[in-house]
C-alpha cells in the first residue's frame, strides 16, 4: 500500500536537491581559481569552520578547502601539504599537471577527481578536503575523512555473559569493518546509498551473495532508493520508512547493537542496513521467534540455551496474558480458583476501593512510569527511582489499602517476565499489548482474552517482513526450522540454513568426524 | 487499512451484542458459600448458609489479623418452599451476592432425610455454578445446628467436616455420585453422618462445641432408614471397600494376654452372586493388606507362622463385624452395597423380574458368605513386644 504511493513521485529525491542548490552549486568548475574560491566562499558564508588554505608558491597555485573537526588535518599536512610545498618546490622544473599531481606527488591513498562544482561542495560537507588548482577545470577530493568519534566498546543494550564485548559505535566505516572482521569472504557486499536530503546519510546495505534471496535483497534496495526524507539521524528512521506495515505493534526489523549478532543475521540470508551515526544496525527479514532468541544462545550449551528459550516463551506468555488472566478469574470465574487461593485473595482485597481491573491498571501504569523513568534518569538517580518503587507501591500502596498484595505480586511478575524477552523492540510489544487483553478481561472475561488473543493470532499470522512470513517456521510449517525455534540445536545438526530466507546454498557444514 | 479497521471494529462490536455476559462482580462484593445445611420447616425447606468472614481471615497489612473474639465465618439461615426460595429469602438480608461455586459440603437434616432426600439434590445438578465435587453428609438432628458448631483447628466449620469425611473415607461421596446412587436401583445411597459433639480439655479447659463423624447414614430410596453404630459402621465401610485405613483391634492369637491393632490398607471388596432363585446367595469376599500397629500383648510375631495366626484371628473379627452390619443392614431394609445391583449386572433378566420386590420380599431373605483374607506383610520395625519377660 505504501510503496504503491510512493511510487507516484518519480525521482522525487533528485527534484528537491537539486531545486534547492543554488545555480553556482550546479555548474561546473570553472578554469580560474579566483571564480571557483568566490563561489565556493558563497557557498560557506557563516561558516567559521569552513578552512580555506592557500597553497602557493612559483609553479602552482591552488587552494586547499576542508571543514575544521570532522577531517584527519595530519593527514593533509603530511601527505598533501608537505609533497605540495616542499617537494614539488624542490624538485621539479615544469609546472605539474593533474596527472602528475596524483601519480607522484599526492602521497593519499584514495583521492578522486571532479569537474563539478557540486560534488566538491558534497565532498567538502562529509568530511574530505578539496584541492583546487589554478587553471584546471578540476579538482581533487581527498579522502581524508576523520573527526573524534567514540571508540569501540561494550554494548550496554544487549548484556551476555558469554560472548564478544565489542559494540558498533556512531562511525559507519568502524562498524562495516567490525563485520569484515568476522566475515572474510567476497560474498559480504556492501552498497551504499545516500539519504537525507540535509543529513546526506551514508546507509550501507550489507548482505552475503548467494546465500540472501535475490528477491529480498532486491525489495531492500528497492524500499531503500525510494526514501524522500529530509533527515536521517538514526536508524529507527530507515526502520520506518521500510517496514511493511507500520501499525503493527510488532518489530518487522530487528536491530542490534553487537556484531556478532548481526554477523549471524547476514549469514542466515538475511540483509543488515548500517546507518552512518547511529551504533543500531537493522536486520532483515525477521520472524517472531528470533526475537527470543539472543545472540549468547548460540555460544551457551545448547541443552541450557534450549531450556532457557523455552522458560522465554513461557515468561512471554506471562507477560501479556497474567495480569488479565487475573482479572478475568477473580472477577468473572470465581470458580476456576481453588478455594482456599480465593479466600485468601478475597481477604487481601476486602480493604481495596477499586475493581480489580481499576486496580490492576493503576499498578500496571505505575510499574511502566517507573521503568520509563528509571531508563530517562541519569544513572546516578535511578536507584531512588527503584528505592522509590519499590517501598511506595510495593509496601506502601498495599498497606494504605490502595492495591492488594496479590495484585502488586502479580504486577511484579509480569514486569519480570517482560524483561526475559531479549529484544527490547519485541519486549514493548508486548508490553503494550497487555493492556487491550486486560480491558478485553475487564469486559468480558476470559472470553474477551480469547477473541484478544485470536486477534493478535491472526494479525501475527498475516505479517510479513520484506515477503517472509512472521511467523515462519511455525506458520507455515517448516519442519526443518523448528529446530531453531523450539529447541536451540547443536550446531552440527544445524547443518542447513533456515530455508524462509533463501533460495540456494544453504548448506551450513557437517559434524567434523573424529 | 480504513478497511481493516472497520471489520475489526465490527467483530469488537459484534462481540459486544453477542455475549450479555456484563455479569462481572468484585470478590468484595460476593459471599462465597462453604457449606449449607437443608432442614425440613412447616414453609418447606430451612436453608443455613456458612461463609467466611474474609476480613476476619487475617489480611496481609490490612486488618491485621482480624480482631480478637470475632468469629472468622458468618451463619444464617432462611425458609422457603423451594431451595431457591430459601436462597432468595436469605439473600433479602445479605449484602453480598450469595455464590455457591466454591461450596464444598451440603448438610442434611436428619428429619429431612428420613422424609425424602431426592428433591434437594435436583438444585445441585441443575445449576452450573454448584460443584457436583461438594460432600454430602447427614445431620444427626439438626442440620442448622451442626455450622454453629465452633472450629478452633480449621478457619471455618465447613472446612472441618470436609477433612473428616475425606479422612474416613478414601473416597468420600460427592453429590455427584450421591445422585448417580438416588438414580440406579440395586444399590442404596449411604452417607456419612455427623453430630454435635464437645471438647474434652479437662477440669482446666474450657468445652467448646465441636464436630464428630461417627456414624454412617443408610437409605432406603430416597429416604433416611437408620444409622449404624460405630462397630456397625466399620463394618459397613470395610465391606463396602470406603474406608481409608481402618484399624482394628483383636485379641491376639492362642489365648495371650493384651491386645493388639492393626492397620489394613488396600482393601479391596467384591461381590458374587451364587444362585438364581430365591433365596439369593452371595459371596461377599474381602481382600486387604495390613501391617501390625500396636501389640501389647505378649505374642511374638517374629515367626512368619506367627502373622498367618494373626490373620486367621483378623479374618475371623472381619467376618463377624461384617456379619453383624449385614444384619443390621437387611433389618433396616436398606442396600447400600449393591446386592442388588450385583444381581442386576450377572442376571439382569432375573433382576427386571424382581426389582419392585427386591427390598420387601428378598432382600431380608439373602444369604451372604463372608470371605476375608487379609495379608499381613509387616510384624512392624519392632519385632518383639516391649513387655518384660516374653521369651525371645
Amino acid at each position: 500500500m505504501r510503496n504503491k504511493a510512493k511510487a507516484g513521485k518519480p525521482a522525487s529525491t533528485e527534484l528537491y536537491k537539486e531545486s534547492n542548490w543554488p545555480d553556482a552549486l550546479q555548474a561546473n568548475l570553472s578554469e580560474s581559481l579566483e571564480e571557483n574560491c568566490e563561489v565556493l566562499k558563497e557557498a560557506f558564508r557563516s561558516c567559521y569552520d569552513v578552512v580555506f588554505r592557500e597553497v602557493i608558491h612559483e609553479r602552482t597555485e591552488a587552494i586547499l578547502v576542508y571543514i575544521e573537526g570532522i577531517v584527519q588535518s595530519q593527514l593533509l599536512d603530511n601527505h598533501l601539504l608537505r609533497p605540495l610545498l616542499i617537494d614539488l618546490a624542490a624538485e621539479s622544473q615544469s609546472k605539474p599537471t593533474l596527472d602528475s599531481l596524483e601519480k607522484e606527488t599526492i602521497t593519499l591513498s584514495k583521492i578522486s577527481r571532479t569537474s563539478k562544482m557540486r560534488e566538491a561542495v558534497e565532498g567538502i560537507l562529509s568530511g574530505n578536503a578539496v584541492l583546487l588548482l589554478d587553471g584546471f577545470a578540476e579538482g581533487f577530493v581527498l579522502e581524508v575523512k576523520g573527526g573524534i568519534r567514540r571508540s569501540v566498546e561494550e554494548p550496554t543494550t544487549e548484556a551476555v555473559i558469554r560472548g564478544p564485548r565489542e559494540g558498533f559505535n556512531e562511525s559507519i566505516q568502524t562498524n562495516t569493518s567490525l563485520i569484515r572482521f568476522k566475515i572474510k569472504s567476497p560474498r559480504l557486499k556492501t552498497e551504499l546509498f545516500t539519504i537525507g536530503a540535509e543529513t546526506q546519510t551514508s546507509v550501507v546495505l550489507t548482505y552475503m551473495e548467494g546465500i540472501a534471496n535475490a528477491k529480498v535483497v532486491e525489495e531492500a534496495r528497492k524500499r531503500l532508493s525510494k526514501i524522500d526524507i529530509d533527515s536521517v539521524l538514526e536508524s529507527g528512521y530507515i526502520e520506518e520508512m521500510i517496514e511493511d506495515q507500520p501499525f503493527s505493534p510488532f518489530p518487522q526489523l530487528q536491530y542490534s547493537e553487537r556484531p556478532d549478532t548481526v554477523a549471524g543475521q547476514l549469514l542466515e540470508g538475511r540483509f543488515a542496513i548500517f546507518v552512518d551515526g547511529t551504533p543500531f544496525v537493522l536486520t532483515g527479514p525477521v520472524t517472531f521467534w528470533q526475537f527470543l532468541q539472543a545472540s549468547e544462545d548460540y555460544y551457551e550449551r545448547f541443552l541450557i540455551s534450549t531450556f532457557i528459550r523455552w522458560l522465554r516463551f513461557m515468561f512471554m506468555f506471562i507477560a501479556l496474558f497474567l495480569p488479565a488472566l487475573y482479572v478475568a478469574t477473580t472477577t468473572f470465574h470465581q470458580d476456576m480458583l481453588p478455594t482456599s487461593l480465593i479466600l485468601s485473595i478475597a481477604a487481601a482485597r476486602e480493604t481495596i476501593p477499586f475493581p480489580a481491573v481499576v486496580e490492576v491498571l493503576i499498578l500496571e501504569i505505575s510499574f511502566e512510569a517507573l521503568r520509563e523513568a528509571g531508563i530517562r534518569l541519569p544513572k546516578t538517580l535511578g536507584q531512588a527511582v527503584s528505592i522509590v518503587g519499590a517501598l511506595v507501591i510495593g509496601q506502601a500502596a498495599v498497606e494504605a489499602g490502595i492495591v492488594s498484595a496479590p495484585m502488586v505480586i502479580i504486577v511484579a511478575l509480569t514486569g519480570i517476565a517482560s524483561f526475559t524477552i531479549p529484544r527490547f523492540n519485541m519486549a514493548i510489544a508486548i508490553r503494550m499489548l497487555r493492556f487491550p487483553l486486560l480491558i478485553l478481561a475487564a469486559v468480558y472475561g476470559l472470553f474477551g482474552i480469547i477473541i484478544g488473543t485470536l486477534l493478535i493470532a491472526l494479525h501475527l499470522v498475516q505479517l510479513k517482513s520484506f515477503g517472509v512470513p512472521y511467523m515462519s517456521g511455525i506458520a507455515p510449517l517448516r519442519e526443518k526450522e523448528l529446530k531453531d525455534i523450539l529447541t536451540r540445536a547443536p550446531w552440527w545438526r544445524m547443518i542447513f540454513r533456515p530455508r524462509s530466507f533463501i533460495g540456494r546454498n544453504w548448506k551450513r557444514g557437517k559434524r567434523p568426524n573424529y | 487499512m480504513v478497511r481493516k479497521m472497520t471489520s475489526v471494529l465490527a467483530m469488537v462490536s459484534i462481540i459486544a451484542l453477542l455475549s450479555g455476559c456484563w455479569d462481572r462482580r468484585e470478590i468484595n462484593d460476593v459471599a462465597f458459600v462453604m457449606a449449607t445445611a437443608y432442614d425440613k420447616d412447616e414453609e418447606g425447606y430451612r436453608v443455613s448458609f456458612q461463609f467466611p468472614l474474609v476480613g476476619q481471615l487475617g489480611s496481609p497489612g490490612g486488618g491485621g489479623g482480624g480482631t480478637s473474639g470475632g468469629k472468622s465465618w458468618y451463619m444464617d439461615s432462611a425458609t422457603g418452599s423451594t431451595i431457591r426460595e430459601a436462597d432468595d429469602h436469605q439473600q433479602q438480608s445479605l449484602p453480598r451476592e450469595l455464590y455457591f461455586g466454591h461450596r464444598r459440603v451440603l448438610i442434611f437434616g436428619e428429619e429431612l432425610a428420613r422424609d425424602n432426600i431426592a428433591t434437594v439434590t435436583d438444585i445441585s445438578a441443575r445449576l452450573p455454578e454448584n460443584r457436583l465435587t461438594a460432600l454430602a453428609v447427614v445431620a444427626k438432628g439438626q442440620g442448622r445446628d451442626i455450622l454453629n458448631a465452633e472450629s478452633t483447628v480449621e478457619r471455618i466449620p465447613s472446612e472441618m467436616i470436609r477433612e473428616l469425611v475425606i479422612q474416613t473415607m478414601g473416597r468420600p461421596i460427592t453429590i455427584k455420585m450421591m445422585i448417580d446412587n438416588l438414580k440406579s436401583d440395586g444399590v442404596d445411597l449411604m452417607l456419612p453422618a455427623i453430630k454435635l459433639a464437645k471438647t474434652e480439655p479437662g477440669s482446666a479447659g474450657k468445652a467448646e462445641s465441636s464436630i464428630k463423624l461417627v456414624n454412617f447414614a443408610v437409605f432406603r430410596g430416597d429416604r433416611l432408614s437408620g444409622f449404624l453404630d460405630e462397630e456397625l459402621t466399620q463394618g459397613l465401610l470395610i465391606s463396602s471397600g470406603y474406608v481409608r485405613g481402618p484399624y482394628i483391634t483383636v485379641n491376639p492369637p492362642e489365648g495371650k494376654e493384651g491386645r493388639m491393632t492393626v492397620r489394613l490398607v488396600e482393601i479391596e471388596q467384591q461381590i458374587t452372586p451364587l444362585s438364581t432363585t430365591p433365596p439369593y446367595t452371595y459371596e461377599l469376599s474381602i481382600r486387604a493388606r495390613g501391617g501390625v500397629a500396636e501389640n501389647q500383648s505378649d505374642f511374638n510375631l517374629s515367626h512368619a507362622s506367627h502373622l498367618v495366626q494373626v490373620e486367621r484371628v483378623l479374618n475371623d473379627r472381619i467376618t463377624t463385624m461384617v456379619e453383624k452390619a449385614l444384619e443390621e443392614l437387611k433389618r433396616l431394609k436398606s442396600d447400600p452395597l449393591g446386592f442388588g445391583d450385583a444381581l442386576y449386572r450377572k442376571h439382569p433378566d432375573i433382576w427386571h423380574e424382581i426389582r419392585h420386590d427386591w427390598h420387601e420380599d428378598f432382600y431380608s431373605n439373602i444369604q451372604v458368605k463372608v470371605n476375608s483374607d487379609i495379608h499381613i506383610e509387616y510384624p512392624g520395625s519392632l519385632i518383639f513386644p516391649t513387655r518384660k519377660g516374653v521369651s525371645q
